[in-house]
C-alpha cells in the first residue's frame, strides 16, 4: 500500500482536532460561523477577554464531546476539569487556552481500521475538549507571515470548541494513518460531532513519528504539522520517513522538534525553536466549574447513540445481502447510506437499487459536484425507476438517461419518462412488426437455420433480439421483441 | 523541596511574562524570587500522601449554557476602545519570530 | 445626627417613610465626601451627577408609588475593580487608566436594582495586589480614623470611605483579606461571603479561586442587608452557586447565644500579635461567654503554619495568568515597538506597577516546570488538608473567634522590608480565604488613642447567614462603630504613639 519502504518499524501516533458542531462558541453565545464573515463580528467581552468576564461551558460541546468518545469506545468521566495553557500570541486573548489537560472527558478507547494486513486496531488516549485560536492575517503577497510589516487579528474563530482526539503510537504505515484520519473524520460525520473538512479546517492532524532503533526501542519522536488534506498526511509522513532513515542511515541524529508539511514543495521544514520550545506553565482553571456527569447522563448519551458507521455496514450486508465492496461505498457518508435506505424502503430491489445508488446516482453527483443531501430525485422516484426496469418496462440504458433528466432537470419520473421520448416514440404493435419484418428479412442465413431447428442453444435467437432491440434504439420492450419475433418466425 | 533562581532564570521568568527587568534590576528581581521561593518552600513540608488536588465543592452542580446565539449589540465599542485597528481587524506590529 | 451618619437600613427606611428623600441623603454624602477628599483620597472616581440623577428617580418613584428595593436610596461606592457600565475603572492601574467597561458587574447590577445609588468608584492597591492602599495611580489613601496611618488594603478606599461617612455601604473584593483587614484598619465592619455566594462577573480579577465580592458598612445589619442583594445564583459565573440562599436578614433576629460553640484561636506564640489586639479578642470571647456561649480555646495547625505560604503560592500564579489579557491588542494601554515582542514589553513594562510586575513574574516562575512541582502542585494540596482541618473544627463549633491582622494600621509609607514579618500581616486572614470561608471583621471599638480594634468572626462555608445570626449578637454587646472625622492637626503632629 504505501510507496515507500523503511527498514526501521514505523511508529505513528496522531492528534486529530475537530471542531465540534456546535451553534455557539465553548464558553460564550457568539456564533461559531466564522467563514466568511466579517473579520471581528462574532466577538463579545468573553472570547476577547474583556476584564471580568468568565467562561460559562457550552452544554451541547459536553454532550458531543461525551458522543465522539462513546463512540471511540472511551470511557466517559463522571468529573473532567480544566487547565490553562499559557503563552502569548495576539490570536489568543486571554494569553492562555483553556483546555482539558488532566482529566479529558473520555479516556481509554480504540477505533477499528483496515489495516495492511486486515482489521486494526487503534488505541485512542483520550478525547479533550478545548477552545480554538482566532486567526492572523498578514498582509503580504502571499499571505505569509514572512516579511510582513505587521499582523492582523480576526478573533471570530476564537473559542470556537474543539475536541483533540490524541490516539495511541499504533500506526505503522503513512497509509494506515490516513486510513485512521479517514474513519475518524467518518466517525465524527455519523455522529453529527464534527463536519470534519480538512480544506476549511474544521478537522486538523497533527503528526508524531519515529523510526525505531535496530534493538527494538523507540526513536527520537518529531511532530509534523499543517497537513491540509488526507492526500498531504500521507505525503508528509512518507517523505518523514525517507528523511529520518536517510538521516540515519549517514550516521545523523533525529532533532525532537515540530515540522511544518509544505504541501507545494512536498517538503517537510523545522519550525524555529522559539515557537516551539515553550513551557506553558499549565494550571488547574478556576473560573469554571468542573464538567460533573452522572451515571444517568452518561446512560442517556449511550441511548442517544445513532448507528455508528461498523453497525450501519453489517446491518447492510445482513439485511440487505450485499458484498463487502457495495456495502463500503454505500456507508462512507451515512446521507448516502440513509438515501439507498429510502429508496429499499420505497418498494426498489435491495440488489438492483444498490447499483443504482451506488453506480448511477454517484456518477450524476460526481458530473454534477452535488452532494447526496440536496440531489433532486427523491428515494421513491429512483425506487420507481429501479422497478420498472426491474419489471423491463424501461430498459437501463433508458433509465440512465431518465435518472439523468430527473437530476438535472428536476422532473418527476413521469414527466421524464414522458421527456425523454420512451413513451411517445416508443416501437410497439405495427411499428415494431415492421421492424421485425425488416430484421428478418436482412438476416434470412440466421433465421433460415432457427427455421431449420438448429437454433439449439438459442444463440441465433439472441443475436436477432440484440439487433431488433438495438434498431430500436432501446424503446421496444424486450418482452414484446421476443413474442413479436417468435410469431414471425412462426415459432 | 526548596528551589531558587539565578540571574538567567529570573530573566528569562520575565520574558515568559513580557515584561522588561532592567540591567540594574535583576538581582533585586532575583532575591525577591528567592525570598518567596525560600519561605514558600514549606508547601512541601506538609506530607500529604494520597491528598487530593483542591477543588471547591458546590451545594448545587452547576448548570451548562444551552447552546443558544446571541449577538452582543455593541460590538463597536470593542473597536472604540482598542489601541490599534485596521479596518475590521485589530493591528499588532510584526511578528518577529517569524521573520 | 447627620444625614451621611445614617446605616443602610435607617435611610431605606427614611426614604420610604418620606422622612427625608433620597436626594438629600446623596447630597449629604457628597457633601461628606467632598469636604474630605482632599485629606483622605479615598475614590478615584466621583459620580456626582449621575448618583443625584439617580436620587431623584428614586425619589420620584417613590412618589408615583412605584415598589422599592431594600436599599432605597442608600448611596455607596465600589472599588475601582468592578466594571461599571459608561464609569471609568482603572484598577489603580496604568494599564487600565482609561478604560471604560461597556458593563456592569453583577454585583452593581444587584446593588442599582435594589435602589442603591453607586456614588463613586474607590481607590485601591494596584489590581488588587498589596494591604495598604499606596499603591495606586493615584496615590495612598489615609485612613480616617488617624490621617497618618495606612487604611489597610487592597479595598483602602472603600473601607476609608464608610468609616468617614462618605456612605453606609462599600464593596470591595477580598482575595486574602483585602476587605477584612481594611474593615480592622478603619474601624468598621466588613465581611468576605463564603466562596460561592456572590458572583464575580465583572470584577476584574486577581485570583479566581479566592475573589470574593464582600460588603463593608458601619453595622452588621447593613451587612446582612447587601449580602441579601449581592447573593444570588447568576448563570454569568459558574463558580456562583446554584443554590438557594436563606434570608440573610432573618439571622439578625437571633437574642443571644445560648446553645452555641464558640472556638477562640489560642495557638499564639509570643510576638505574634499586638497587645491591643489580643484585648480586643479576649473581651470578644467575654462577650460570646456574657451571651451565653460556650467559649473554648481552638488550634488550626496546619492553617497558620502553612496558610500564607499556600495563598502566596496560589494567589501569585494565578494572577501571573490573570494579567496576562494586557496585551496592548484589544484594550488598555498600548506602547508601540517595531516587533510584537517589544509592544508588549513596552506596553507591560510601563503600565504595569513595580509591584503588579514583581508578582506576575514570581507567578510565572512559580508555574513553570519543576517549580509547579514543588510549589504550586503541594500547595493545592495543602489546600485540600486545611479545608479539612477546617471541616473537623466546624463539628465541634458553630463559629470561632480569631484576630483578622495581627496588628494595629502603620504608618504611611513603612514598607515591612522582612518578608517574613510581612507575610505575618495575612496569617489570619488568608486561611479563611483558601477554605472558601465566610469571615466577618467586627469592630471592638477604640484605643484609648482613637485607634480601631476587632476580630474576625469565622463560620463554616455557607453558613453566612448563621455567622451573621453571631456577630449581630457580639455587635449589640461591643457596640456599633460611629463615623470616623478625621484629625488634621494630628498629622502635624510628630512622634506619638507609633501601635
Amino acid at each position: 500500500m504505501s510507496s515507500v519502504e523503511s527498514e526501521r518499524p514505523i511508529v505513528i501516533g496522531l492528534e486529530v482536532h475537530l471542531q465540534l458542531n456546535t451553534s455557539t462558541k465553548l464558553f460564550c453565545p457568539c456564533s461559531t460561523d466564522y467563514i466568511g464573515r466579517t473579520p471581528n463580528t462574532n466577538i463579545c467581552p468573553i472570547c476577547l477577554a474583556v476584564p471580568g468576564t468568565l467562561p460559562i461551558i457550552n452544554d451541547r460541546a459536553v454532550a458531543l464531546g461525551a458522543r465522539m468518545g462513546i463512540g471511540l469506545h472511551c470511557a466517559i468521566q463522571n468529573y473532567s476539569n480544566f487547565h490553562r495553557k499559557n503563552y502569548f500570541y495576539p490570536d489568543l486573548p486571554k494569553a492562555y487556552q483553556i483546555t482539558q489537560y488532566e482529566l479529558p472527558i473520555a479516556v481509554r478507547g480504540y477505533i477499528d481500521i483496515e489495516g495492511e494486513g486486515g482489521l486494526k486496531r487503534i488505541r485512542v488516549h483520550h478525547v479533550h475538549l478545548e477552545e480554538d485560536a482566532g486567526k492572523l492575517v498578514h498582509p503580504t503577497t502571499d499571505g505569509r507571515l514572512t516579511g510582513a510589516a505587521y499582523s492582523l487579528v480576526d478573533y471570530n474563530r476564537g473559542g470556537v470548541p474543539l475536541s483533540e482526539v490524541v490516539s495511541e503510537p499504533d500506526m505503522s504505515s503513512p497509509a494506515e494513518a490516513k486510513e485512521y484520519v479517514s474513519r475518524l473524520r467518518q466517525l465524527a460525520r455519523y455522529l453529527d460531532v464534527s463536519d470534519g473538512e480538512m480544506e476549511s479546517g474544521s478537522l486538523r492532524v497533527d503528526a508524531n513519528i519515529s523510526l525505531s532503533n535496530a534493538d527494538g526501542s523507540l526513536g527520537t519522536r518529531v511532530e509534523i504539522k499543517n497537513m491540509n488534506s488526507l492526500k498531504s498526511i500521507e505525503r508528509a509522513l512518507e517523505y518523514e520517513i525517507v528523511r529520518q532513515n536517510k538521516t540515519l542511515g549517514s550516521g545523523g541524529r533525529i532533532v525532537q522538534e515540530t515540522r511544518l508539511w509544505d504541501d507545494s514543495e512536498g517538503v517537510t521544514r523545522s519550525m524555529r525553536n522559539k515557537e516551539t520550545a515553550s513551557d506553558y506553565r499549565y494550571y488547574p482553571e478556576m473560573d469554571l466549574a468542573p464538567i460533573v456527569l452522572t451515571d444517568e447522563e452518561i446512560e442517556r448519551f449511550e441511548k442517544n447513540m445513532p448507528e455508528l458507521p461498523w453497525e450501519k455496514r453489517d446491518r447492510f450486508s445482513r439485511e440487505f445481502g450485499l458484498s463487502k465492496d457495495e456495502v463500503t461505498i454505500l456507508t462512507e457518508q451515512k446521507e448516502l447510506a440513509a438515501y439507498y435506505e429510502s429508496v429499499v424502503n420505497a418498494g426498489a430491489p435491495s440488489g438492483r437499487a444498490a447499483n443504482w445508488v451506488r453506480m448511477e446516482v454517484l456518477r450524476v453527483l460526481n458530473e454534477t459536484g452535488g452532494s447526496i443531501t440536496d440531489f433532486g430525485v427523491s428515494p421513491a422516484a429512483l425506487a420507481g425507476l429501479v422497478r420498472k426496469i426491474e419489471n423491463k418496462e424501461l430498459s437501463s440504458t433508458v433509465g440512465k438517461d431518465i435518472l439523468d433528466l430527473m437530476a438535472r432537470e428536476g422532473c418527476s419520473l413521469e414527466d421524464a419518462i414522458e421527456c425523454s421520448g420512451a413513451a411517445a416514440s416508443r416501437l410497439t404493435g405495427d411499428s415494431l412488426r415492421a421492424l421485425i419484418s425488416s430484421v428478418v428479412e436482412a438476416n434470412a442465413d440466421v433465421t433460415g437455420i432457427i427455421k431449420s431447428g438448429q437454433d439449439k442453444k438459442g444463440g441465433k435467437m439472441k443475436f436477432l433480439h440484440g439487433l431488433v432491440m438495438k434498431e430500436s434504439r432501446g424503446q421496444a420492450d424486450p418482452k414484446e421483441v421476443s413474442e413479436v419475433l417468435s410469431k414471425e418466425l412462426g415459432l | 523541596m526548596k528551589m531558587s533562581v539565578d540571574r538567567e532564570i529570573t530573566l528569562r521568568m520575565a520574558r515568559a511574562a513580557q515584561i522588561r527587568v532592567a540591567p540594574e534590576d535583576v538581582d533585586h528581581m532575583m532575591d525577591s524570587i528567592n525570598d518567596i521561593l525560600s519561605f514558600c518552600a514549606l508547601v512541601g513540608d506538609l506530607d500529604c500522601t494520597g491528598t487530593p488536588d483542591f477543588t471547591w465543592r458546590m451545594k448545587k452542580r452547576p448548570s451548562r449554557r444551552p447552546d443558544r446565539e446571541m449577538d452582543w449589540e455593541d460590538r463597536e465599542s470593542f473597536k472604540e476602545r482598542a489601541p490599534a485597528i485596521e479596518g475590521d481587524f485589530f493591528r499588532v506590529p510584526r511578528i518577529s519570530s517569524g521573520v | 445626627m447627620e444625614l451621611y451618619e445614617l446605616t443602610a437600613r435607617e435611610i431605606a427606611d427614611g426614604v420610604k417613610a418620606k422622612k427625608f428623600s433620597a436626594e438629600d441623603v446623596t447630597r449629604a454624602c457628597l457633601g461628606r465626601l467632598s469636604s474630605l477628599e482632599t485629606d483622605l483620597n479615598a475614590c478615584i472616581t466621583v459620580m456626582e451627577d449621575s448618583a443625584v440623577a439617580k436620587a431623584r428617580a428614586i425619589d420620584s418613584g417613590l412618589a408615583r408609588g412605584d415598589e422599592m428595593g431594600p436599599l432605597a436610596g442608600a448611596p455607596y461606592i465600589a472599588k475601582d475593580n468592578f466594571c461599571s457600565r459608561g464609569v471609568r475603572t482603572t484598577c489603580s492601574s496604568r494599564i487600565l487608566e482609561n478604560w471604560t467597561p461597556t458593563y456592569d458587574a453583577s454585583a452593581i447590577s444587584y446593588m442599582n436594582d435594589a435602589g442603591a445609588i453607586l456614588m463613586a468608584k474607590s481607590n485601591l492597591d494596584e489590581f488588587a495586589m498589596g494591604s495598604s492602599t499606596e499603591n495606586s495611580i493615584i496615590g495612598p489613601t489615609k485612613n480616617p480614623r488617624d490621617l497618618r496611618r495606612v487604611p489597610g488594603g487592597s479595598s483602602g478606599g472603600s473601607a476609608a470611605a464608610v468609616a468617614a461617612g462618605y456612605c453606609p455601604v462599600a464593596l470591595g473584593s477580598d482575595t486574602g483579606g483585602s476587605v477584612r483587614q481594611p474593615a480592622a484598619f478603619c474601624g468598621i465592619q466588613g465581611m468576605k461571603p463564603s466562596y460561592g455566594e456572590v458572583s464575580r462577573y465583572g470584577i476584574v480579577a486577581y485570583a479566581s479561586s479566592l475573589d470574593q465580592v464582600s460588603p463593608l458598612a458601619r453595622s452588621v445589619e447593613d451587612l446582612a442587608m447587601a449580602l441579601e442583594v449581592l447573593a444570588r445564583p447568576d448563570p454569568r459565573d459558574t463558580t456562583c452557586d446554584a443554590y438557594d440562599r436563606p434570608k440573610f436578614t432573618d439571622a439578625l433576629l437571633l437574642q443571644d447565644l445560648k446553645g452555641k460553640r464558640i472556638g477562640v484561636f489560642a495557638g499564639f506564640e509570643a510576638e505574634m500579635m499586638d497587645a491591643e489586639l489580643y484585648g480586643a479578642l479576649t473581651s470578644a470571647a467575654d462577650h460570646c461567654k456574657s451571651a451565653g456561649a460556650v467559649v473554648e480555646p481552638i488550634d488550626l495547625p496546619i492553617a497558620v503554619k502553612y496558610g500564607v505560604a499556600t495563598y502566596y503560592v496560589t494567589a501569585l500564579a494565578d494572577a501571573s495568568s490573570q494579567l496576562a489579557c494586557y496585551d496592548g491588542i484589544r484594550y488598555g494601554a498600548h506602547i508601540d515597538g517595531p516587533t510584537l515582542a517589544d509592544m508588549y514589553a513596552n506596553t507591560r513594562t510601563a503600565s504595569f506597577g513595580e509591584e503588579v510586575r514583581r508578582r506576575i513574574i514570581l507567578g510565572t516562575a512559580l508555574l513553570t516546570e519543576g517549580y509547579y512541582q514543588n510549589y504550586y502542585g503541594p500547595a493545592l494540596k495543602v489546600r485540600t488538608k486545611m479545608s479539612a482541618e477546617f471541616d473537623e473544627l466546624f463539628s465541634r463549633f458553630d463559629a470561632y473567634l480569631l484576630p483578622t491582622s495581627p496588628s494595629m494600621p502603620y504608618m504611611l509609607g513603612m514598607k515591612e522590608e522582612d518578608p517574613t514579618r510581612m507575610y505575618l500581616g495575612d496569617v489570619f486572614t488568608v486561611p479563611i480565604s483558601l477554605g472558601g470561608l465566610p469571615g466577618i471583621n467586627i469592630s471592638m471599638g477604640l484605643t484609648a488613642d482613637g485607634l480601631p480594634l476587632s476580630v474576625q468572626l469565622v463560620g463554616q462555608r455557607y453558613d453566612d447567614a448563621r455567622l451573621l445570626g453571631i456577630a449581630s449578637v457580639i455587635e449589640r454587646i461591643a457596640g456599633r462603630p460611629g463615623v470616623a472625622t478625621p484629625d488634621r492637626d494630628k498629622t502635624l503632629r510628630r512622634g506619638g504613639n507609633g501601635a
